[in-house]
């Protein structure tokens, strides 16, 4: 790890009220996952290092409280993000409406960001036994009528269907992610 | 003792200001809040996510211009445990320094995250109520 490069990327996550943005990142952080839920008061901080192509990369990780319209974050909060995962609830149609638009704002806001869509809490659209089984879950996600319905009624197609709660592509989706943004910062 | 006197011994209490300079090295705090003893003359981007995060933010503030506000933010760093509001500005009289203020609303904050929490968890069933998806609701 000594020889590496040594570089750091501010990401936020963003979305409405309770749509998982906290126990996305205590997921990934933490390894941890809490069934009690408690609002974001305005701002939390956390920092994770991952190895990316032989580079250590500190992730510090930006949960900002829920809002619906992105245009309510001071423009200072998201200044210097490389990357931004907008997350969106798939049981509440209300968490996705203008996505969009929302997502064309958010890159207007912040020029070159990577902004990934996370479609969270998929186990809700699962019985236990479903998730206790061995079977992909991604697989029995696509034969489930109604998430399948409720993934053609998002306006943009999600990058990661996720699950805070079982750890579905969570870990997939940071690291992606990071790696999109050494991709870009190559590429710029 | 004068209310301007009481005002400002109640409100010390709560508040610790830090000056760092544009590299992020700490030049002095009040230690209040928080015993940064050990910490003047070290890098405070090094020592804080949060600041090294919000480095090209600072960048944008001007002399004599309204600081940038985080209100609620949750801080477990420095021997700290709560919801803080910060405030960075240049130091009115050397613009090469920061003054970072910290005020401690975590009483004030404890209660609202209950209380908001309740009012989301309510608007989460609304909605489940009104979409037909009323198997959601305690899962």
């Amino acid at each position: 790890m000594d020889s590496t490069k040594w570089i750091s990327k501010k990401v936020a996550l963003l979305g409405s009220h309770a749509v998982g943005k906290t126990s996305l990142i205590s997921r990934f952080v933490y390894q941890k996952f809490s069934d009690k839920y408690l609002t974001t008061i305005g701002l939390k901080v956390d920092k994770k290092t991952v190895e990316i192509n032989g580079h250590r990369v500190d992730l510090v990780i930006w949960d900002i409280a829920g809002r619906d319209n992105t245009s309510e974050v001071p423009y200072y909060y998201l200044r210097g993000c490389s990357g931004i995962i907008y997350v969106i609830d798939t049981t509440r149609d209300s968490t996705f409406e203008k996505l969009d638009l929302k997502i064309k704002e958010l890159q207007e806001m912040v020029p070159g960001v990577e902004v990934v869509i996370a479609a969270n809490k998929a186990d809700l659209f699962l019985s236990e036994e479903e998730l206790d089984s061995e079977k992909d879950t991604v697989e029995l996600l696509m034969q489930n009528a109604e998430f399948v319905k409720t993934l053609g009624g998002i306006p943009l197609k999600p990058h990661y269907i996720t699950s805070a709660k079982t750890g579905l592509n969570v870990e997939n989706m940071f690291l992606g992610l990071a790696n999109s943004m050494l991709s870009s910062e190559k590429e710029g | 003792m004068k209310p301007n006197e009481l005002k400002h011994r109640l409100l010390n209490d709560l508040s610790q200001v830090v000056l760092f300079n544009k590299s992020g090295i700490i030049l002095d705090s009040c230690h209040t809040l928080a015993d940064l003893k050990s910490l003047i003359g070290k890098n405070a981007f090094e020592n804080f996510p949060f600041l090294i995060s919000a480095r090209e933010s600072l960048e944008l503030l001007e002399p004599d211009m309204p600081g940038q506000t985080y209100v609620g933010v949750e801080m477990n760093e420095w021997g700290l445990d709560g919801y803080f509001d910060f405030e960075l500005r240049l130091h009115p009289f050397h613009p090469d320094e920061y003054v970072w203020l910290i005020v401690d609303q975590t009483q004030i904050y404890r209660y609202f995250k209950e209380i908001q929490s309740e009012r989301n968890k309510l608007r989460m069933e609304m909605e489940y109520l009104l979409t037909g998806k009323l198997d959601r609701l305690g899962k």
